[in-house]
């Protein structure tokens, strides 16, 4: 057997035991940050190529192979998402800013949540959906696990702002509150 | 803790990882801080929220060859492909045939969509003239508006015509309307091409003055325009006629013409209806002297 079949037979591998392992995770995280069926069956395809690419160029991935997979996963939907990801039209976007309901915010929450950053929907998705540790989210997405805890905390009072919002103190009732204690 | 404390340590709060004295804190926080008690059910409540999003399974085309699988696409050509897949001879025949009554079929149709389009416009002519009837109530106007659009011509040089005077006008114009009147709310244009405009500018205003015309006549004096000078004015119609045959002499053309000039009618003139309400007896005047 020559290097260059060797070679040949461990992309393969790679792509077997990747759509084994990860084809779930992946399909779906192409699915939720692309918001279209359609359009994460492309793009999965575009990650597997891309991984078979790199898979013989990089070995460390088999001690952290998932965070490798994911890391490739970001860097191709990054880009896919400015080209294909499904964006909400202006309409959309008034409805959502509209006086809805609490209930009906809740029901539209995945209109919310991609308003969000493509950022913070990886990170929301990779710790609170999939439940992945930081270590390997920080590696995924090539940022300090600090500088991640602060962007979720932003997510989320992002997210919390849009699902309700404030109320002007002339329409509740209340009192607008004092900067400084008395 | 308080509520600055408590907002950078969400993230620790939400994941359950914190421990001992700082979590004992954060509760008591809590417990004390309505603000940020609402707050941390809002994102409790927002984390159950894309934990519980559905999860998409990779479906089984794709699983079992993941790179190679096609995506199937909406196939717009295949009624095209169809098309082209026909033998060569059936194809060029048809197609042939085709172009071949399309041809005929509009050689056919023009003539009748002519007519059509006439017919269209004579029934809009025929609506703006009963209109016009029914504005002119008087049976002088009535009368008057039966007289059919009149245009005529300077008669060509060369020609053996007679000298232009008021009698001859005066048969030309019976020949045309029999009733010899000339109606209410009408527009008589008249086309001078000259050499010297402005010389006959003033000729015109010395006719118009000879017609006693007030000297107070709006557009008396006539106007510059791009290409010429004009007149426009309103004058009683009793002098319409004398004013024609005045103008007429004004572009009478020299011995010296030649034959090329003479087919130019330095002097043309029209009658129209008015669409304008003018008062009873007066008609509208333009008079347009273009420079050759």
């Amino acid at each position: 057997m020559t290097t260059q079949d060797q070679g040949q037979d461990k992309r393969f591998n790679t792509i077997d035991r990747v759509v084994q392992l990860y084809g779930d995770l992946l399909f779906d995280l192409c699915e939720s940050i692309l918001w279209s069926s359609s359009s994460a069956q492309s793009a999965f395809q575009v990650v597997l190529k891309e991984i078979r690419q790199q898979s013989l160029r990089q070995a460390a991935f088999e001690h952290y192979e998932r965070a490798w997979v994911l890391r490739i996963a970001c860097e191709k939907l990054r880009i896919l998402v400015q080209k294909q990801g499904r964006r909400l039209s202006p309409s959309e976007q008034i409805m959502l800013d509209a006086t809805l309901d609490n209930k009906t915010r809740l029901e539209h929450f995945d209109s919310y949540f991609h308003r969000l950053p493509t950022e913070d929907q990886f990170l929301l998705l990779f710790r609170d959906k999939y439940g992945l540790p930081y270590s390997e989210i920080a590696s995924a997405m090539a940022l300090p696990e600090g500088s991640l805890k602060t962007k979720r905390q932003q997510a989320f009072r992002a997210l919390e702002e849009w699902l309700w919002p404030e109320q002007a103190p002339e329409q509740t009732g209340e009192q607008p509150t004092p900067l400084v204690d008395p | 803790m308080n509520c600055f404390q408590w907002q950078t340590r969400v993230s620790d709060i939400l994941d359950g990882t914190l421990i001992g004295s700082q979590l004992r804190e954060a509760e008591e926080h809590l417990e004390s801080c309505f603000h940020c008690n609402q707050k941390s059910r809002r994102y409790l409540q927002i984390r159950s929220l894309i934990a519980n999003q559905p999860r998409s399974v990779l479906p089984i085309p794709i699983r079992k060859s993941p790179l190679y699988y096609i995506i199937p696409r909406i196939d717009h050509k295949t009624s095209r492909a169809r098309w082209e897949k026909t033998p060569w001879y059936i194809r060029t025949s048809v197609e042939g045939m085709g172009i071949t009554f399309i041809i005929l079929f509009i050689i056919a149709m023009a003539p009748r969509i002519r007519n059509l389009y006439q017919k269209s416009i004579d029934q809009q002519l025929d609506l703006f003239a009963t209109s016009d009837l029914r504005l002119d109530s008087s049976p002088e106007q009535e009368n008057a508006a039966k007289i059919p659009l009149v245009r005529g011509k300077s008669s060509p040089p060369g020609s053996n015509a007679p000298e232009n005077n008021a009698e001859d006008f005066q048969s030309e114009h019976d020949s045309e309307t029999p009733e010899g009147k000339v109606g209410a709310s009408e527009i008589w244009r008249f086309n001078l091409k000259t050499d010297s405009p402005h010389e006959v500018r003033t000729k015109i205003i010395q006719i118009l003055t000879e017609l006693h015309t007030p000297p107070q006549t709006p557009g008396l004096g006539g106007f510059e325009a791009p290409g010429g000078i004009q007149f426009d004015l309103i004058l009683p119609q009793s002098s319409v006629l004398k004013l024609r045959v005045d103008l007429k002499r004004l572009t009478r053309p020299t011995p010296s013409a030649s034959s090329e000039e003479a087919q130019n009618e330095p002097f043309t003139w029209y009658k129209n209806k008015s669409k304008k309400q003018l008062p009873p007896g007066k008609a509208r005047v333009v008079i347009w002297l273009s420079q050759i």
